[in-house]
């Protein structure tokens, strides 16, 4: 079993910033790499370097030896290369279908085969264990539903070298098990070569044989995972910074005395058309209350519908006083902020990072008033900071910022206001460990006055700092945990069971 | 498993003609072609002549939306028809021209400007709103420094055509099909999903190994081709060239590009949409013209009317 593919000395520059630096490894077939470092680490360029997306500054791709000619993605595919990008790849206005084929559409005397189309998909996806409509647009489509699609979508080239960028953001548990079951099927039968890419550093392990750990643009390192810790391969993606991260402990969060007096915010019989029936809770002041339960359980619709994003049924009062909410610009006057970890639905990717962190912070100071640069650039410079934002200066467009990095941009925006209710819907999607924890001790600081709704598809991480977990099933809330009982196990347990626990 | 598939199928066929827009396309036009009726019953006699002046709307509509679904736009289409029809009739006045090679000559300006336009904003990468703008110019500036004003006549076996029918056929109905074979052709070949998926964004089609500056490219070199057909059927119905015969027409046909499904950001429209959009177009003006509305009032009217039924349409589609 010798080398198969070789990345030699590939290079790239975006300005000032080296995004990747000579960056030299050998992949064999039939193995998983997981590919990790920290958020602007240089992982999807270096995806993107490979498939042709980009061109290298320098730098060569042997395949079996020979030196590739890869000037676009065309003749990437051609090599066999193909990958789910982080970003996505599909066509908003073609059916799942025509994304799927898209390139290879089969013909007959040049007219698209539409049954042998349907034929090649219908069987395709079953085999997955998918069952996304194949007529349905793609812009109609869930985050989760766009995410399974884009691995599909490189799954049937059938490649001999597969990237996937961080395609567990956006699925749930179930999902995820079926996708690791695919990977190291077509590892096995088809001697795929597969570079999985992930924050999460238990699934690397669970998957990988070995891991590619990047750090500023440059390899750090290669492991055999079954030679070294966790704590280890963590250790090489913080690099210097190791001894302080490894001190870095959550301090457990001071519980909240019985509340007094009134809820800040008071949900009654809350229904979104079928998705959440009859939800109602209290959050007192200071009081983090983490939302749980699997994928999907209606959860995100919740928190939309308190945002005014979503029509609902149901009374909401704040501070006693009863509020109807039909719209952002409602809930941003009553001081109701909302984060989600759909990147793509809350950065405006052309304007600068310090704009859209204070977005909030000038609609609440009157849009009138001329704009305080001065503060604005105040809090950007403090959020890059804190959150590790990597960047060139805080006046750079979002477009140009990793992945996870414009997600913190996001998060920063709600964290840098002082709201009455903070609503999270799943932010952490695509952040890095790092920057995870900081978030969350912001977070615990910021909660202080206010109520917080945090909805995570990763519980445990939320465990430190909440004060209660309610867990969602079918659009209700069939449990409460608090105190002894907030346990990973235990919350986990009564997700998957739902009301028969 | 086959009855989910034969469904699919339906489905996606729905979905390629475009059903709801063609559905509220052919709305519109039976809707207009039926008030025409009732304001002004004498409609009915010249259904097929006002119809016939619908062909050229229809293929500029067409030439429009190849270009639209792209993600780009096409300003010049008006002043492409002028200079095919004038270049024809000058070459038929002053050469002799006036065998096939009439019908041949309008088709090969067409697509020359259609190149030229594709060069200009597929391969220089010109935004297509400036370039086609100023292709528009050079196109009408030319017309009329070949001919300063109408003239005429025609070959007259073309202008029989026209008159007669081509074997017993009347040129509309010719037109019309013609119109609707080529979009079907085209929107059932692979080709077209290149098209939308271009418009609809342009990057990941690129990373799917389109090339995205070739199929703008080869969108304006149909959409020159389409638009010699329009210059075909206009020189017919005129009967003359006249350099000055083309200059409305640009903005309608992008309101039946429009009407017909298509949006400014590209990745969506229909062609048998946009051909009942062209013919609706024209009963609208008829009508005006029938209510009596004074001839110099007539463009206000319409412009006001069709700026209207912009609205109402951007409207039903809930924004952009
Ligand atoms: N088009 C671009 N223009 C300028 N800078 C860029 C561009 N694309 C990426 N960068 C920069 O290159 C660096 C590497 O980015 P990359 O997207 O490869 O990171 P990543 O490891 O995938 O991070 P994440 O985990 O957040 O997805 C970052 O600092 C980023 O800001
Ligand atoms: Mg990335």
């Amino acid at each position: 079993m010798g080398e198969m593919w070789r990345l030699e000395g590939l290079t790239k520059s975006f300005g000032p910033i080296k995004a990747v630096e000579d960056f030299t490894c050998s992949l064999e077939e039939g193995r998983i790499y997981g590919l990790v470092g920290g958020n602007g680490a240089g992982k999807s360029t270096l995806v993107r370097l490979v498939t042709g997306v980009l061109k290298p500054d320098r730098g060569r791709i042997l395949k079996e030896g020979k030196e590739l000619v890869i000037r676009s993605p065309k003749d990437a595919r051609r090599y066999g290369i193909a990958a789910a990008y982080q970003e996505f790849s599909l066509v908003p206005d073609l059916p799942v279908i025509n994304n799927l084929l898209l390139n290879i559409e089969p013909t007959k005397l040049g007219f698209i085969d539409i049954d042998r189309m349907i034929y090649k998909v219908a069987e395709f996806m079953d085999k997955l264990g998918v069952n996304i409509p194949l007529d349905k647009l793609v812009r109609e489509l869930s985050p989760s539903e766009k995410q399974v699609v884009e691995i599909a979508k490189s799954l049937i080239l059938e490649p001999q070298l597969l990237f996937l960028d961080e395609p567990t953001n956006y699925l749930s548990e179930e999902q995820r098990e079926e996708l690791f079951k695919t990977m190291i099927e077509i590892k096995n039968n088809a001697r795929t070569t597969i570079v999985f890419i992930s924050h999460r550093i238990e699934e690397v392990f669970r998957v990988s044989d070995q891991a590619i750990v990047l750090r500023n643009g440059r390899l750090v390192d290669i492991y055999d995972l079954g030679k070294v810790s966790m704590d280890e391969v963590v250790k090489a993606m913080v690099g210097e910074l190791a001894e302080e991260f490894r001190g870095y402990k959550y301090v457990p969060k001071a519980a909240v005395e019985a509340v007094s007096g009134k809820p800040v915010i008071s949900v009654r019989n809350l229904s979104v058309n079928d998705k959440v029936k009859d939800v109602s809770l209290d959050v007192g002041r200071g009081e983090i209350v983490g939302l749980a339960g699997l994928l999907g359980q209606g959860q995100s619709e919740f928190l939309r519908a308190i945002y005014g994003l979503l029509p609902y049924e149901g009374a909401i009062s704040l501070e006693g006083r009863d509020v109807k909410i039909n719209s952002p610009r409602d809930a941003l006057k009553h001081g109701i902020v909302y984060v989600s970890g759909d990147t793509l639905e809350g950065v405006f990717l052309l304007r600068s990072i310090r704009e859209n962190i204070s977005l909030i912070l000038n609609l609440w100071r009157g849009l009138h008033k001329p704009v305080l640069s001065k503060l604005e650039k105040e809090h950007a410079v403090k959020m890059i900071k804190k959150l590790n934002i990597a960047c060139r200066d805080p006046d750079q467009p979002v477009l140009y910022l990793s992945g996870g990095n414009r997600q913190k941009v996001y998060l920063a925006r709600g964290l840098t206001v002082n709201p009455k209710v903070l609503l999270l819907d799943d932010p952490l999607k695509g952040v890095d460990i790092r920057a995870k924890k900081e978030i969350l001790n912001i977070v615990k600081e910021l909660a202080g006055d206010k109520a917080v709704l945090f909805f995570s598809s990763d519980i445990k991480e939320l465990l430190p700092i909440v004060d209660r977990v309610l867990v969602f099933f079918e659009g209700r809330i069939i449990r409460e945990f608090k105190g002894e009982e907030l346990r990973e196990d235990l919350i986990m347990e009564a997700s998957i069971k739902g009301t028969a626990g | 498993m086959i009855s989910n598939m034969k469904n699919t199928k339906l489905q996606l066929i729905k979905e390629y003609i475009n059903l709801k827009i063609m559905l509220t396309s052919i709305g519109f036009m039976l809707g207009i072609i039926i008030l025409n009726v009732i304001v002004n019953p004498r409609t009915l006699m010249y259904i097929d002549s006002i119809t016939l002046l619908a062909v050229p709307l229809a293929f500029l509509g067409l030439a429009e939306l190849i270009v639209l679904v792209t993600g780009e736009v096409d300003m010049s289409v008006g002043a492409g028809l002028t200079l095919a029809n004038v270049v024809s009739v000058y070459a038929y006045l002053y050469h002799g021209i006036g065998d096939y090679r009439f019908i041949l000559l309008h088709l090969i300006i067409g697509l020359a400007v259609g190149i030229v336009n594709g060069i200009i904003v597929g391969l220089l990468r010109v935004n297509s709103f400036l370039g086609t703008l100023a292709t528009s110019s050079i196109w009408s500036g030319l017309a009329l420094v070949i001919l300063n004003k109408p003239e005429g006549p025609i070959p007259n076996w073309y202008y029989r055509l026209f008159m007669d029918g081509l074997w017993g056929i009347p040129m509309v109905i010719i037109g019309l099909l013609a119109s609707l074979l080529i979009w079907l052709y085209f929107r059932f070949n692979k080709i077209s999903l290149h098209f939308y998926a271009s418009g609809s964004n342009p990057y990941s089609a690129f990373i799917a190994g389109i090339n995205v500056n070739l199929i703008k490219f080869i969108a304006f070199t149909l959409n020159g081709l389409f638009v010699g057909l329009a210059a075909l059927f206009m020189t017919g119905i005129i009967a003359s060239g006249d350099p000055k015969i083309g200059i409305p027409y640009t903005l309608t046909a992008i309101l039946a590009a429009i009407i017909g499904g298509a949006r400014f950001t590209g990745g969506v429209g229909d062609g048998v949409a946009t051909i009942c959009a062209a013919i609706g177009l024209t009963f609208m003006r008829n009508l005006i013209f029938s209510l009596g509305v004074p001839f110099y009032q007539q463009d206000l009217v319409y412009s006001a009317v069709v700026l209207g039924l912009l609205a109402v349409v951007m409207y039903l589609r809930g924004g952009r």
